[in-house]
């Protein structure tokens, strides 16, 4: 096995990890660790295994990471040759704007992602706060995205998709789920949605509660005429 | 009635769904994969899921929630629960006019025929959501100032269209800027904004932050009133 990931279904930091070893097609081990209502990860043996007590841990023969930045940098430089997803030689310029948005994506974490937890589990926050943040944090990303846009980037660094996307997109994706008439939803961000369309698109793409796969991209549904189809069969 | 500018077209392309609000009602538009626009209820007449949820399959949009399909007249064409059945042609959902013109997206919900003036060379700068009134934004427009962090203050030359249309002209720039203004739900309201072809990315991205900073005031301006 290439490495073993202690993971929870519901948490998008563990998705990201999910995501990006099914894009690079990377088998690894995976033992579920129950977040709720156990809190399994801040148990006796967990916290041995990783001081942090938070999901998701990447365990690679001695080495222990707890931080999805790193995690999802450590599996570029490993699984992928083509250094598509961190694409060292492209310049010092390109590398420092992917760290500045793995580095933007616990911004999410602490806004979109702590005001979901309290919606899913009521897990105590500054609920006002983090819907402040998380509202402020989809603007950022909405503003970047369109400027992206005008020099026809689809991604939130280049025309291709690297890690920085991969660390952003989880709770961007997420956001709905705080609630409604929030400012949360994706109906306001039109550049968000068109990001989360090209995500989807990836080849590898997974999906996890809260974020479904794209029905409308199934090719062999895209003569239908609007009549029932000639199977009888819609995937 | 006048037709409502819901969205950017550059927003909406071929195969895909958004959601937006004419006069309180609840719609879906969505693109057919050969391109045509549709407008209607946002709402499955099988158990009431938003149609905005759902997704396109060629020329049909299907629900999310069990995947009924309706197609461009409105009728629901197939249940995929019943492969074998031909639906009833009473399931079907309300249409209103829609279409595009000069890269908007427009909706007519009395459906008269009603051509909304825009000329036909403008680009698309952004589609914008604004947490405050429509009114607090229409009150704002004529005294916006705006520096630019790299052109300093900016001669604006501000004009009202109408209820709701504003063309902002950046003087010494040869740069215009249409604003048309869309009341949503809530004390919300969106700003849909096109320019003049001929400018370059810089130049949409200055206008893209000065539609920025008219948000920033506006909402600001807001909330003091409603403290």
């Amino acid at each position: 096995m290439n490495f073993t990931l202690y993971d929870y279904a519901m948490s998008g930091n563990c998705y990201k990890i999910r995501l990006f070893a099914s894009i690079l097609d990377v088998e690894y081990e995976r033992i579920a660790v129950e977040f709720y209502p156990a809190a399994e990860h801040k148990s006796y043996k967990m916290l041995q295994l990783s001081r942090a007590g938070t999901l998701p841990i990447l365990k690679s023969g001695d080495m222990i990471l707890s931080e999805t930045s790193a995690m999802l940098f450590w599996m570029a430089q490993k699984f992928d040759s083509f250094e598509n997803w961190w694409p060292a030689k492209r310049g010092a310029d390109l590398n420092a704007l992917i760290l500045q948005w793995m580095d933007f994506s616990s911004q999410l974490s602490k806004t979109v992602g702590r005001a979901r937890l309290n919606a899913l589990f009521q897990t105590p926050v500054d609920l006002d706060k983090a819907i402040e943040g998380a509202r402020r944090a989809l603007r950022q990303i909405e503003s970047h995205l369109t400027e992206q846009s005008f020099d026809d980037k689809k991604f939130l660094v280049s025309d291709k998709p690297t890690i920085a996307d991969i660390a952003c997109f989880p709770y961007v994706a997420l956001s709905p789920d705080v609630g409604a008439n929030l400012g949360l939803e994706h109906d306001g961000y039109p550049a968000i949605q068109s990001w989360l369309y090209s995500i989807k698109s990836l080849d590898g793409f997974i999906p996890m509660p809260g974020i479904y796969p794209m029905h409308d991209l199934k090719a062999d549904e895209t003569d239908f005429a609007g009549n029932r189809p000639a199977t009888g069969k819609v995937g | 009635m006048v037709s409502f500018a819901v969205g950017l077209t550059k927003n909406l392309p071929d195969g895909r769904v958004m959601r937006s609000f004419v006069e309180n009602h609840d719609l879906v538009i969505w693109r057919s994969v050969s391109g045509q626009l549709s407008c209607w209820l946002n709402r499955c007449p099988h158990r009431g899921m938003r149609l905005s949820h759902g997704f396109v399959r060629g020329e049909a949009l299907a629900c999310v929630y069990h995947g009924w399909h309706y197609g461009k007249d409105t009728a629901c064409r197939y249940i995929p629960a019943h492969p074998d059945l031909d639906p009833p042609g009473t399931i079907k959902t309300m249409a209103f006019r829609s279409f595009d013109k000069g890269g908007i997206i427009w909706v007519n919900i009395d459906n008269k025929k009603d051509e909304p003036i825009i000329p036909n060379n403008l680009l698309s700068v952004r589609s914008l959501e604004f947490r405050c009134p429509l009114e607090m934004v229409e009150a704002e427009i004529p005294e916006f100032e705006y520096h630019s962090a790299k052109k300093g203050l900016l001669n604006l030359k501000i004009k009202k269209q109408g209820f709701g249309k504003w063309i902002i002209e950046i003087l010494g720039q040869g740069l215009y800027m249409h604003l048309f203004l869309h009341k949503l739900p809530s004390q919300k309201c969106a700003i849909h904004a096109l320019s003049n072809d001929n400018v370059s990315s810089e130049q949409r991205k200055d206008m893209s932050r000065l539609l920025e900073h008219l948000r920033y005031v506006s909402e600001a301006k807001y909330k003091v009133l409603a403290a």
